[in-house]
């Protein structure tokens, strides 16, 4: 019986895991790739949550179609994103790139606070309503498409970084900015296509998570919080380390957080984050691990 | 431009003290007690701004935790008021020297690494602050915190007692700590002091090559900054007469950064003009909290783009466009 | 430390960069009062030399001693205290602050006012003070640029910052300065001023060591020159002597043309 819980909690676990992947992993991209630490990450999240909500609860729009849509949409924010602001900062220019982003993340955060109130929204998704029971695990559907989403994702971006001549090139700008512009594909379609990239896998994980989790405003605050110190822990520019750290602290606040407080386990994860900067400034997998 | 290493001009200090008075003045004109509310907040808002101005502007290192420093102070000096039975000044004095030394010690470990992690670690210090706050509830009470904190008081000999219960009597106290405040800062920003945190700011390498241990300065302006921050949340706190979490919320660090990017870091008038502008303006205006901080947000992403400097850099900067030697004109 | 000490002894010296040797058991000394050119065509290890004598990066092996004091494992602040300051090739000076703030601040930390006193404008801060404007007057006058002493070094020209940032180290009363490339993007005029900048200096008692690629300037000023070549010294004596030699030749010249042949 304990196994048994222990295993759901797990699930669970994984299944928050891989949407904390997408969101850390196109963090780390932009960061890897710009220099710039997107601090809006996390209100990209909330809208792209918000999108859905729009799509499925108000017009009717079918899920699997909503989740593309949004996708699409969050990608062409990115371009905007990248064209309108980022373009004009420096790698260098980290104060002035924080600092920016974090402005952005105030205009949207309380501009949707502003627009919708702070009522959390619920999406039902009447297809995906009971659930699986793999190994007597029980799953519920909205989790499992989550997951299924998530995974759909992630290998998605392996495949994009691995078999296409631009994913090359970002993978090369990533691990040597200076010498990448001899790569052959312009630095400015490299850093459009990150930004892309990095918003539509927050588009894809606010899809994801919408008929899970209650949609407000403020969703977005605690997630890029988050994405921060799973990137921090498992290794700035290192995108496996990432996705690895993503997994583990999703099952480790489901299991631990069966028995403690949430607040304690976020507290957990902030000071472990802080040690790892403190004692493993290159993170557990910096350097080590690369994708 | 010798504006630090350069002892105190007579002018600046002549037209701070008379301003200083007119200040003290300003509950006799009759205002309301809101308006001297709005005041005591923008008292409070001051020493924030001067603090992440000495530490930003000056010394160049992003503090985006000043909250947590604030909100240490604050509840440290609410445990003792309440706890400790401790008279309110004595509480406030050790709030501010606990949020020093935590802000030294933040300071310390992260600063070794790099200014980057010194940003990233006051962010999420500043949160943890929050949930501690929050969670830690046999010592803060949780999420409702402490209500009913008791009226700060002062017997002076042969005068007897002064109660702080009224919003003006509470300007007052709010407003000595703010000047006190600004002449510390100014005190260090224009002495030899200052100037190496400006060297430290505009060429950290070329200090340490001529033997500055950039290190010690960099904790000393984060360590008062700190402090001031502490003091001015445990004075803040009894003014609010509870305290609870939300005194950790990052909107007091979002709207310190506004102030001190507007103002312009580096410039010590301009930042301190802007911190009043900053608190007085959206109640003037009278807009709600969330479009106030949609405006902050837009006024964040333009000042990134257009005017990094705020207005006092740009200020500073046709100064120095206007000493630039002509071409043609000696130079090599 | 005997009698017979060095002025200035750097022993083993190594240093490897991603597994190419940078610096190779490198070892020489130097006399007091003296001016050494270190010269080597692309790569052969000659800035990183003096990034690593003032710790601006990391050894893998190696010490070395100013005036029998180990200066090896001091942090960068603390070598500058012991006697030894540097310029950078890409030259550095405090661009918001005055030319009198900029030379005041080279000698700041030598004089050992404390922050209390600092802070209150005390006697030993006002008598700091008014010695280094003093020293900063004089080194304005000598390079210069007495004119602009209260303007920010924002506005002045590449060349003038580089006579800034000698001056500067300049100011401290060192014993040894490390001058990286001293003329580099210099016009021919400005390149013979500093020239005789660095004279006056060495007349005064300072020892230098300079890395340049300008020989006409390394062959007039130094009184002897080190060739270094991936890492080693390949050869190492007056500027006439090296000059002709076969080996420093091929060094600079066979390289271009074992280029052309591949």
């Amino acid at each position: 019986m304990e196994l048994q819980y222990l295993l759901q909690l797990a699930a669970n676990g994984i299944v928050i895991g891989s949407v904390y992947a997408l969101l850390a992993i196109g963090l780390s991209l932009i960061f890897g790739i710009l220099g710039v630490v997107n601090f809006a990450h996390g209100e990209f999240y909330m809208l792209g949550a918000t999108a859905t909500y729009a799509l499925v609860a108000l017009l009717g729009l079918d899920y699997w179609v909503s989740i593309v849509l949004v996708m699409l949409v969050a990608a062409a924010i990115g371009i905007a994103l990248h064209d309108l602001f980022l373009k004009r900062i420096g790698r260098h220019e980290f104060e002035r790139s924080m600092l920016l982003t974090l402005g952005l993340a105030m205009i949207l955060q309380n501009g949707a606070l502003a627009i919708w109130g702070a009522d959390p929204k619920f999406v039902r998704v009447p297809a995906l309503s009971g659930l699986i029971s793999p190994f007597e695990v029980r799953i519920p559907l909205t989790r499992a498409a989550a997951f299924a989403a998530a995974i759909a994702g992630l290998f998605g971006l392996i495949y994009l970084l691995h078999r296409t001549r631009l994913g090359q090139a970002m993978r090369a700008v990533a691990s040597n900015p200076t010498a990448a512009s001899v790569v052959g594909i312009p630095a400015n379609l490299i850093a459009r296509a990150t930004v892309a990239v990095g918003l539509a896998m927050c588009g894809l994980a606010g899809a994801a998570l919408a008929p899970i989790y209650t949609v407000h405003p403020l969703m977005g605050t605690l997630f890029v919080f988050k994405a921060f110190a799973i990137v921090i822990i498992g290794g700035m520019g290192s995108l496996s380390g990432a996705a690895i750290v993503a997994f583990a602290l999703g099952i480790v606040e489901s299991t631990v957080g069966a028995y403690v407080s949430l607040s304690t386990t976020e507290g957990i994860v902030f000071a472990v984050m802080i040690a790892v900067l403190l004692f493993r400034p290159l993170g557990l997998f910096g350097r080590g691990l690369r994708v | 431009m010798n504006e630090t290493g350069a002892r105190p001009r007579r002018l600046e200090l002549g037209i701070g003290a008379a301003a200083a008075a007119l200040l003290y003045l300003l509950p006799t004109a009759g205002f309301s007690d809101y308006v001297m509310a709005v005041a005591t907040s923008a008292c409070a808002y001051c020493i924030l701004a001067v603090g992440l101005n000495l530490v930003y502007g000056y010394t160049g290192l992003l503090s985006l935790g000043q909250v947590a420093f604030w909100g240490l102070g604050a509840y440290v000096a609410a445990l003792a008021a309440v706890d400790l039975k401790w008279s309110i000044w004595a509480g406030v004095l050790v709030g501010g020297v606990i949020a020093g030394i935590s802000g030294i010690a933040v300071a310390f470990s992260s600063l070794r690494l790099s200014r980057h992690a010194f940003a990233i670690v006051t962010l999420i210090f500043a949160l943890l602050m929050q949930l501690i706050a929050r969670d830690w509830s046999e010592v803060t009470r949780g999420p409702l915190g402490i209500p009913a904190l008791p009226q700060p008081t002062l017997d002076l000999p042969g005068l007897g007692r002064f109660v702080f219960d009224t919003p003006a009597r509470y300007y007052v106290l709010m407003l000595t700590l703010a000047l006190a405040s600004i002449v510390v800062v100014y005190s260090i920003v224009h002495s030899r002091i200052g100037r190496a945190l400006v060297a430290i700011r505009d060429n950290e390498a070329l200090a340490e090559s001529q033997g500055m241990n950039t290190l010690h300065y960099k904790l000393l302006a984060v360590g008062v900054s700190a402090a001031l921050a502490g003091l001015a949340g445990g004075l803040y706190v009894f003014h609010l007469s509870v305290v609870d979490p939300s005194i950790f919320d990052f909107a007091y660090t979002e709207a310190t950064v506004i102030m001190v990017i507007v103002g312009g870091p580096g410039c010590f008038w301009a930042v301190i003009a802007s911190s009043i502008g900053f608190s007085i303006l959206p109640e003037a205006l009278r807009v709600t909290d969330r479009v106030r901080y949609v405006l902050y947000g837009a006024i964040l992403v333009a000042a990134m783009l257009v005017m990094p400097k705020g207005i006092g850099g740009l200020l500073q900067q046709r100064r120095i466009a206007a000493m630039r030697p002509r071409p043609g004109q000696g130079g090599t | 430390m005997s009698a017979a000490a060095p002025f200035f002894r750097v022993s083993g010296l190594s240093k490897m960069f991603s597994g190419v040797r940078a610096i190779d058991d490198l070892s020489f000394d130097l006399e007091r009062g003296s001016i050494t050119g270190l010269i080597g065509p692309n790569g052969s290890g000659k800035s990183t030399t003096i990034d690593c004598l003032s710790r601006f990066q990391s050894v893998d092996n190696g010490s070395w001693w100013l005036e029998g004091r180990e200066l090896s494992h001091l942090p960068r602040h603390a070598i500058a205290r012991a006697g030894m300051s540097r310029t950078f090739q890409a030259v550095r000076t405090y661009d918001s602050l005055s030319l009198m703030d900029n030379l005041g601040l080279a000698a700041q930390e030598h004089e050992g006012v404390r922050w209390w006193d600092a802070l209150v404008h005390g006697r030993a801060a006002r008598s700091a003070d008014d010695a280094a404007r003093l020293r900063t007057a004089e080194l304005l006058e000598i390079v210069g640029l007495t004119r602009l002493a209260e303007s920010p070094a924002a506005v002045l020209s590449y060349g003038q910052r580089k006579l800034l940032s000698i001056a500067a180290a300049m100011m401290a009363a060192p014993k040894l300065v490390l001058l990286d490339e001293p003329v580099a993007g210099v016009n021919p005029t400005m390149v013979l001023r500093i020239e005789a900048l660095l004279r006056l200096f060495r007349d005064r008692g300072v020892t230098l060591l300079l890395v340049e690629h300008n020989m006409g300037f390394v062959m007039r000023l130094c009184q002897r020159v080190i060739v270094l070549e991936t890492g080693r010294i390949l050869a190492d004596g007056d500027p006439s002597a090296v000059r002709d030699d076969p080996r420093v030749l091929d060094a600079y010249i066979g390289r271009s043309a074992a280029g052309r042949a591949a």
